[in-house]
Order: structure tokens, then sequence, then C-alpha cells
């Protein structure tokens, strides 16, 4: 083959061998294999608004559990309750919704609520400082602002506490998922935005305003297991309900009691 | 077929076509398979659906309008002007063939959005911002639309005979009689297969107008994006929509078989 034709051959096989061969990597195992240092996987499918606590609880896991790896995936958990009943290769599912975890289907067992997080409306800290209540800020024509898609769990929220608090305005959109919605807010493109109290938290430019009825403002966090994995996934969710996870999760302004 | 194209084609040249439309048609035709034939009419008749439908059509005609209106003189530009400067203007017009339509919806928001480059002088001036309105969504058709206008209208003015211009230039002819009276003329084809690409670009947009013009239906819920936000809630009527979205996309590469193999015939 002359020279030119092989690199190029080269530079198209190499990325596809790198692409085939790490596919494997994550696949679940199925045989246990007792040796100490043995790689094992974990694939966590998890709300977006748990990025930041997942990945560091993810991080002080690993460092205490040799040959564990975390491999975490954030996304809106409607999504990925529709990939994992069409047989995602997830081991753990943390959804912000019971719909959710609910339309996951059967293949999730094991199935906890384990905290919750409310809906509210955030702003820049600096704007707005005399408006007082949800229904106030958003109902004024003059206010530019945005929620979730009423499909995902954070729309579903925004959607009843909209209507509990008796908000008549409607918003400029309804955004896939709670990243964008956050996103078009600290860019300044909308004046307020309905997200979650862990975002505000987790913004030090931001405040929030709540709405009245704390109750409609919630939604329930749940964890489970997709059936048949291994005992490594069960670990982990245990570290993340115990005081380790918790901490972390108090810390991001999660609310550890969950209403019944 | 005759038999000298029989005796060109070898057997593992057909295989590997066989493969490739495999890998093309498998997945189309599964998804045609899922949809739910016997109800489409009523699942492209909800609120949101007629919605939907509605605005793509409206906002890819008016985006495929102005792509011809303005990149058809680009691609002239391109194509006669000082061709330095076409040198270095081309790759830069032509990038949002190849720009991620994020990219491109993010572009479009630092330029225009409230915050914007020029679109903060605008709002403070008039209290208006583009994103979130339907002309957000032309805006980022168009973006991702012009470039196709560009490319096929300027192949197409390049392969002009330079006599016939020449000839009437010196029977008195003004640069814009040749654009016009000339060049135009002698290009229709290019122009409407360009168009019906940009058109086609447009109606299919779905990362660039997220980012730029959120998802509002009836104001900026596009087609694509109804079909992903019914990915989540209702799946039956994501899959009638896509096969709308998949009838539209094989109706318009019939329509333009004979305009596209004349493209890739000459040079």
């Amino acid at each position: 083959m002359k020279k030119p034709a092989a690199i190029v051959l080269a530079i198209v096989l190499a990325p596809s061998a790198i692409i085939f061969t790490q596919h494997n990597k994550s696949a679940t195992p199925s045989v246990q294999v007792t040796l100490p240092a043995a790689d094992y996987t974990v694939n966590v499918f998890a709300a977006s608004s748990m990025t930041g606590s997942l990945t560091e609880l993810a991080k002080s896991f690993e460092a205490s559990h040799a040959g564990v790896h975390i491999v975490l995936s954030f996304g809106a958990s409607s999504t990925f309750a529709q990939q994992i009943s069409n047989g995602a290769p997830a081991q753990i599912f943390a959804s912000a919704s019971v719909k959710a975890m609910t339309d996951a289907g059967t293949r999730m067992v094991h199935v906890q609520s384990f905290m919750s997080n409310r809906v509210v409306v955030a702003k820049p800290i600096s704007k707005y400082v005399e408006i007082k209540t949800a229904a106030q800020i958003l109902n004024d024509p003059k206010i530019t602002w945005i929620q979730c898609a009423h499909e995902v769990p954070c729309g579903a929220a925004a959607d009843k506490a909209l209507k509990a608090d008796g908000v008549t305005a409607t918003p400029k959109s309804l955004e896939p998922d709670v990243k964008s919605v956050l996103a078009k807010l600290l860019a300044g493109e909308v004046d307020a935005a309905i997200v979650y109290h862990t975002d505000v938290v987790a913004h030090q430019e931001l405040s929030e305003i709540l709405f009245a009825d704390p109750a409609t403002a919630t939604t329930v966090y749940q964890i489970g297991e997709v059936e048949g994995t291994d005992p490594e996934a069960a670990e982990f969710i245990a570290y993340l309900l115990g005081p380790d996870g918790q901490a972390v999760f108090s810390a991001a302004g999660f609310d550890l009691t969950v209403p019944q | 077929m005759t038999a000298i194209r029989r005796q060109s084609v070898s057997r593992g040249v057909v295989a590997c076509a066989v493969l490739a439309s495999a890998v093309l048609l498998l997945p189309i035709l599964g998804l045609l398979w899922r949809v739910p034939w016997s109800g489409l009419l009523e699942q492209l008749t909800t609120a949101d659906s007629k919605k939907a439908l509605v605005l793509s059509l409206e906002t890819s005609v008016v985006a495929a309008f102005l792509a011809v209106v303005l990149g058809v003189p680009s691609a002239w530009m391109l194509a006669r002007g000082n061709q330095r400067v076409a040198g270095l203007l081309r790759p830069w017009v032509t990038s949002p063939l190849v720009l991620p339509p994020t990219v491109a919806g993010l572009a479009l928001l630092v330029l225009m959005g409230r915050n914007g480059i020029l679109g903060r002088s605008l709002y403070e001036l008039t209290g208006w911002a583009m994103p979130f309105t339907t002309i957000a969504v032309v805006v980022a058709g168009l973006f991702v639309g012009m470039p196709f206008v560009v490319l096929v209208v300027e192949a197409a003015f390049r392969q002009l005979p330079i006599d016939i211009e020449e000839a009437a230039v010196t029977d008195g002819a003004n640069a814009s009689d040749i654009f016009w009276r000339i060049a135009l003329p002698q290009t229709r084809n290019a122009v409407v297969t360009g168009a019906t690409l940009a058109w086609a670009r447009a109606l299919g947009e779905f990362g660039a107008t997220l980012t730029f013009a959120g998802s509002l239906p009836g104001v900026t819920r596009t087609l694509p994006m109804q079909v992903y936000v019914a990915l989540e809630s209702d799946l039956p009527n994501a899959y009638a929509l896509s096969a709308v979205l998949i009838a539209i996309s094989l109706a318009v590469l019939y329509l333009l078989r004979s305009s596209l193999l004349s493209i890739w015939s000459s040079r």
C-alpha cells in the first residue's frame, strides 16, 4: 500500500479501535471475580440537579474503594426513564421525581425516596429586591421569565407551584431541562427563572423568591438499582444514603426530610 | 443494467453498498414501522403538533427566502469579485455547514441576546430583544441555511461561460445587467436547488433554535423540538411527527434528484 493511503487508514482505524474496545469496558461483568484489585464500573444516571453533589461523592467513594469507577451521566430524569425502560446499561438511577422513576419501569428495584428539592423563582441577587412573592414577580408584564418544559420533573413541579400561587402570566420558553433554564438566567437573557433551590445555593450571584405553598413546589428524589446489578452498585447507594452522602446533599441545599 | 455497467461493479462493491444502505435505511424504516399509522391524523392534529407544524413551515419558508435574497448576491461576489477577498471570506460564509448547531445558537445569542454585543444596544433603545421570538427562529434558520445557497449558486456562477459576459460588456452592459439579465437566468436551477436545501435545513434545525430562540409552543417550538419534547411523554406522537419530517426529507430529495445529479456530474 502506498504511504499516504496507509497513513489515512491508520488515522481512521485508530479511533474506531478505541471506541470499540472502550464500549466493552462499561458493560456489567457477568462473572463475579474476587480478586482484590478488580476493576469495576458503576454506571449512574442522575438528574442534572445532582451534578455538583454526586460528582463530589463519587470522587470520595472512589478514593476509599480501590478499583471501583463511578461513571456519572447527568440529564433530565424523564429522558433517562425512557432510556432505562429501553434497556440502557445503567446500574443506578437517581431521579428528580417519583414519576420519572415509575416511568423507568420494572427494571428498577430497591427504589426508595431519599430527599426532596423545591422549585423557586431565581433572579439576579441585586435586582427586584423589593419583590417578596412569586406571583408578584412572575405576573409583572415587564418581567421575562422561563421554566422547564411540563414533561420534565422541574417543569411539572413548577406548574403545580405556579397554579397554587395564582400566577397567570406565561413563560417565554419551556426549556428541555433545568440546566438550560439556569444557563439563560446566568447569561442575563431573562429576568427570572424557575429552577431548583439547590441551583440558587450553588450560584452566589442568584437569590430566590419562594412559592407560597411548599408542598406544591416540592419534588421527591428517588434512587434505585437496575435489576441484576452487582453488590458494588448497592454499596454506592448505601454510601449516598449514609452520613457522608447526607452531609454533601444537605450542604447543596437538598431537603433530607422526605415528605410521605 | 447494461453489460458494461455490470462488468464495472464488483461483488465487493455491491456488498459495501448493501451495508451502507442498511446503515442508512434500517433506522428510518424501523421508525416508520413504529409510526401509529391508524391514528396518524389524530396525532398530527393535537394542539401542540399543529402549532409546531405551522410554525416550522412558516419560519423555514421565510428563512429560505431570506437565504436566497442575501445568499445569491453573496455567491455572485464570491464568484466574480476580488478572488483573494473571496478566498478569505468563503470559509466563514460556509462555516455553518460544519459548525455544531448549538455553537451556532450560542454565537447568535452572544451577538443578539439581551446582553449581547449588538443586542444590548437594541434592548436599551427599544426594549425589544430577539431571543424567545419567532424572528429568532427565522434568523437561526437563515444562519444554518444560507451556506447551502451560497455553495450551490457560487458553483453554478463559476460554470457560466465568461465570454457571454465579456460580449455583453462590449455591448454596453453594466454590472447590474450582467447579474440580472445574463447570470441569473442561466442559474435558475441552482437557485431553486440552493433554496430548497436551505429550506430543508432550516426546517430540521434544532440546536441553534433551542439555544437562541427557546422553546414555546406556537412561538418558538418547531417540529424537531416538539419531537424531542414528545419523546419524554408521548412516544406515538414523537413517531408521528418524525414520520412527517421523514416524508418531507424524502420529498425534497426526490424533487431535487436531477438537480443534485447535475451538480455532482459536472466537475
